[in-house]
């Protein structure tokens, strides 16, 4: 896909968080059997628990970790938290999931208050096992530095969802 | 993004120098996490733009103010500025693209009245202010709408790119299908179903 076309560029997810990249392994994320497209719209209660995380590769020695943020909190108009760490998930083997990693930073629902918020799933390949420890907090987490302190290098793949605050009794657009 | 405070250029260059320091300082405030080196260089560009040229006398009528974006960082570029007291913004955010050229509607330009120093200094104030919060509203509206039109495109284009990912691919299995077919017809012949035969019917 052309630079310029790429859903993750035009989102300003490349740009806001991470760096160009290519992506090499699949990443599927499904929510309750709804599978996450780029700027697709999610329900805060469609998201409430974690989802499927589905990966690639082929060699199940080599271990990947997951990364969940969101770089609009507390709103997309005045990010100071960028970024919201959600949930973090290390070791994870080629070829299976999520649940087959640890999980360092548990699963944060999201709960945007103000204005259309971005998740992001980011995937990393690790350079060994036992090699990626949780940053003492969630806000104000930065992926590319995570990134480089614990040497993974740039992402293997992304993907993210917009989601904003539920309301009851309005009309949706 | 980097926002003046609006500033008015007041007769004594001195007093306005300590003004516009003041401000600068202000703003800069606000925006602690914005990255300092563009805030330097604007500012410092627009400093020594204001220094280099001559205060206009006050029946000079003043050139127009020419606005120029160049890439990554915006500049103004100073007309008269004496007795002439012009309120403006400055916005360096480049990824939105905004045309620069619009900002001139920010531009208000009062002639000095003959009422006392200070009365005018503060009518001048709050009007400022309401601009300032009008111009704040204005660009935080703009940047929504820039994102929400982002929204909409990277969907679109997430959708086009799967649309034509699994049309590649449906075309794919269905030849791998037919080659199939092609190549053996006879073992793909479902087999008829085999039914119970009888082989001992009882006697009685």
């Amino acid at each position: 896909m052309p630079r310029d076309r790429d859903p993750l560029v035009v989102g300003r997810v490349i740009g806001d968080v991470l760096d160009p990249f290519a992506r090499s392994i699949s990443l599927r994320v499904n929510y309750s059997n709804k599978e996450v497209n780029n700027g697709c719209e999610l329900k805060p209660s469609q998201v409430v628990n974690q989802p499927r995380v589905d990966i690639g590769g082929d060699d199940l020695r080599t271990f990947y970790t997951l990364i969940m943020v969101d770089p609009d909190a507390p709103s997309p108009s005045d990010p100071n938290l960028r970024e919201y760490l959600h949930w973090l998930v290390t070791d994870i083997p080629a070829t299976t999931g999520a649940s087959f990693g640890q999980e360092v930073v548990c699963y944060e629902s999201p709960r945007p208050t103000v204005g259309i918020h971005r998740f992001v799933f980011i995937l990393f390949r690790q350079l060994g096992r036992q090699t990626v420890f949780a940053p003492g907090w969630r806000q104000n987490f930065n992926t590319k530095d995570f990134a480089e302190l614990y040497n993974l290098g740039l992402p293997v793949a992304a993907v993210y969802f917009n989601c904003q605050r539920e309301t009851s009794g309005r009309r949706p657009r | 993004m980097l926002i003046f405070k609006s500033f008015s250029i007041c007769s004594s260059p001195l007093k306005s120098m300590e003004e516009m320091w003041n401000d600068i300082n202000l703003s800069s405030l606000h925006h602690p996490h914005r990255s300092s080196s563009t805030t330097t260089t604007a500012q410092t560009f627009h400093f020594q733009d204001l220094f280099s040229k001559p205060l206009l006398s006050y029946k000079d009528q003043p050139p127009p103010n020419d606005v120029s974006s160049a890439g990554d960082t915006i500049s103004f570029g100073f007309g008269s500025l004496s007795q002439q007291r012009t309120s403006l913004s400055l916005n360096s955010d480049s990824e939105l693209g905004f045309k620069f050229l619009e900002t001139s509607a920010f531009l208000v330009k009062k002639p000095a009245l003959d009422s006392p120093a200070c009365d005018k200094k503060r009518v001048q104030q709050n009007s400022d202010d309401s601009s300032e919060v009008k111009r704040k509203r204005l660009m935080k509206n703009r940047e929504s709408a820039a994102r929400s039109r982002a929204r909409k495109q990277a969907y679109t284009n997430e959708l086009e790119h799967k649309v034509a990912h699994l049309r590649k691919e449906n075309a794919r299995i269905k030849n791998q299908l037919t080659q199939f077919y092609l190549a053996a017809p006879t073992a793909l012949e479902v087999p008829k179903k085999r039914t119970l035969y009888r082989t001992l019917t009882a006697p009685f």
